[in-house]
This record gives C-alpha cells, structure tokens and sequence, in this order.
C-alpha cells in the first residue's frame, strides 16, 4: 500500500472509511494545509490501520496515532526522520532500528 | 575488440566512474549497463558489473542487483571480484532483511577472497550480521574471535566493536506487555513510564473527558448518546493501552538505533581515516 506524501493508498476495503479519509485528503487537507507530522500522514495511517486490523481495532490504532499527531510529539527524539528531516517516520510497525552498515563496507 | 573500441570503453568508464563517485547512481548505472552492452561481456568487466549491480542496489532495484551479483558469483572462478559479488550480495539480503542469507553470504565471501582485506571485510559483516536481530552477545562474542585472530589494526576495530556491542544486553528496556497493562489499569501511565509524557496526558485526558461524557448521558438516560459515547470512550480506551505498548516499542526502539547508530558511527570512522580498511 502507498503512503507516500500525497500519495493515495489503496482502498482499506471498507466503503465507508475509503469515503471518508478520501474525501478528507481531497478536501479537507488541500483546504487547511498539511499539518500532520508524520509520514505516513494520520488519514493514510488510518486508512492502513483499518486495512490491517479490521473497523474495530483499526480505529482504535488510528485514534492512538492522532492523539500522538501533536506539538510536543513532533520534538521527541524517539521517532525515525525523513531524508529531509521534516517529517517523522511512523509506520504501522514499529521502527526496528534498521541502522545498515552492509553497504558502508563494500569495497567497490 | 579494436584499439578505438577499447579507448571508447576506457572513456565511457572514466566517465561513469566519476558519475558513481559523485553519488549519481541513476546515470551511473546507465553508463556501466553502456560499457557492458557494448562489451558483450559481463564476466570480462566484473568492476564495472560490481558497480551497475551496486547502482541498482542504491535505486532500489534489488532483484536485478542480485541477479548480477549471481551472474559474477556462478560465472567467475573462485577471485577477489567473486568475494566482492558475495559482499555486494550480502548487503542486498541484509536490506531485504533476510539476515541469515547475507551472514553465509558474507562468510562464503570470506571463504573465497585472498586479499587479507576483503576476508577481513567478510568476516566483519558476518561477526555483525547478529546485531540486524539484536542478538547482543552473539555478535559480541564474534567478534571477539575475530579481535584475537588479528594482530593489527583490524584486531584493535574488531575488540573495539566487540566491547561497543556487548553493552547491548544492558540497553534500557521496558516491555510493551506491562506498559499496556499499566495503561490499561491507568490510562497514560504505560507512556508515562516510557518518558512520553504529553502523548500519556494527552491519553489520561482523552480516556477520561469520553469516559466522563459517557457517565453523563447514562444519567441523563440518552440511549442513543451513550451507545456512540460508549464506542468512543472505548475506542480511545483502547487507543490508550496500545498507545502504552507502542510507547513501549518506541522506547527499546530509541535505544537500540543509538547503539547502531555508534557501532555505524565507528566503521565510518575508520573507513574514512582508512587506517583499518
């Protein structure tokens, strides 16, 4: 599934939330300005959450990842950054601290 | 293969070598894929074919990374250009997060080099290939092994390492079991404890204001308000016990990345200095 930045992720397979995070990002966002800080953004995070967990479970994973979406969380030094170091990474599973130094160590 | 032939190829890799260098990988691919192309011999330019295929790596594109990593592992005898294939092919596993490949990828690597650096190399990446799944000591008692089988610098990086990584086992750990369960006893004290204190207050608040709302209209006696404020509060109840065990991940998180982060930190160091590899 796509969460790239703007990026429309694939239908969660329920109608109604599709509808509704859909419009929100066609709408809604455009209209107010990103505010979210995370990559992916809540409504993509949602919308995944959704997906995975089902309508019951995956509401309340979305409902956790908004209350996180505040000021105070966009300082924290615990979440992972984009390239660019605006956004903070916060897939739905949970950063393994893939630090890779395979690569650092080729000889070619 | 004529002499103007040979002095195009030359050219054409001069150039490419200097788009790899400068970290255009796209172009650089496609100039490599140009040399090779015009060759008609992929075994004959294992250089240029170990730079396409860590092009293609860095762009993402693993499936034809590997595929020419076989190609130079399958086609080459055993060589430094084959051990480098298998290194180049161990970091795409890794990637992939399949560590147990990459580790037999690295230790065929340091089974089949004859330069001392490249065996080195192999033998390191194999010593760390632990750590992808944290298992401290096992990459710590490695590379033990690998600081007391050389003498020389190299040695010296390997000790280093090896004390650096031991102190994983000591990392600051809370489990996200009991972090739940004491959000679930008091909302927000599983962030709490985990030191995320506005993401805990925020939880506390937003458990309580649903959870008060709900008592409200259940003594106001509105059925259809307290069906949906009942669903809510739920939700947000149990958006606090797993915000708990995730604050919980976050927090093991953090500290495992900080120790990567050193031992990476490390190997840049000596990579840049040059003094070990």
């Amino acid at each position: 599934m796509s969460t790239g930045i703007g990026g429309v992720p694939a239908a969660s397979g329920y109608i109604v939330t599709d509808v509704l995070f859909g419009q929100y990002r066609m709408v809604l966002r455009d209209l107010l300005g990103r505010r979210c800080g995370f990559e992916p953004s809540c409504s993509v995070y949602g919308q995944e959450a959704i997906a995975l967990h089902g309508p019951v479970l995956g509401v309340m994973v979305a409902l956790e990842r908004w209350t996180r979406c505040n000021s105070s969380a966009l300082k924290a030094d615990y979440y992972e950054r984009t390239g660019d170091g605006l956004l903070r990474l916060d897939p739905l599973d949970t950063g393994r601290g893939d630090v890779k130094w395979d690569s650092l160590l080729l000889p070619f | 293969m004529g002499f103007a032939a040979l002095a195009f190829l030359a050219l054409l890799g001069s150039f490419a070598d200097r788009l790899y260098d400068q970290g255009d990988y796209s172009l650089a691919a496609l100039e490599y894929a140009r040399i090779l192309y015009e060759s008609s011999d992929t075994l004959g330019h294992p250089r240029e074919t170990l730079r396409l295929a860590r092009c293609r790596h860095l762009l993402g594109d693993a499936e034809t990374s590997l595929s020419l990593y076989s190609a130079l592992v399958q086609g080459l005898p055993d060589s430094d250009h084959r051990a480098m294939a298998l290194l180049g092919a161990g970091a795409v596993y890794a990637d992939l997060g399949l560590f147990s490949l990459s580790a037999q990828a690295y230790s065929d690597a340091a089974a089949t080099a004859s330069d001392s650096g490249l065996v080195f190399r192999g033998m390191l990446l194999e010593a760390l290939s632990p750590l992808h799944s944290f298992r401290w000591s096992e990459s710590s008692a490695e590379l033990s092994v690998l600081a007391g089988s050389w003498e020389d610098d190299r040695g010296a990086l390997a000790g280093e390492l090896s004390a650096l990584v031991e102190g994983g086992g000591d990392l600051p750990y809370r489990s996200p079991f009991w972090c739940g369960a004491a959000s679930a006893v008091v909302p927000g004290s599983g962030q709490l404890l985990c030191g995320h204190t506005a993401d805990g207050l925020i939880a506390f608040g937003m458990t309580a204001a649903t959870g008060a709302l709900l008592y409200l209209s259940i003594e106001e006696g509105n059925t259809s308000t307290s069906v949906l404020l009942g669903w809510l509060s739920l939700s947000f109840y149990g958006a606090n016990v797993y915000g708990g065990g995730r604050a919980a991940e976050y927090y093991n998180a953090y500290h495992r990345r900080q120790l990567l982060e050193e031992v990476y930190g490390r190997l840049e160091d000596r990579i840049g200095d040059g003094s070990v590899l």
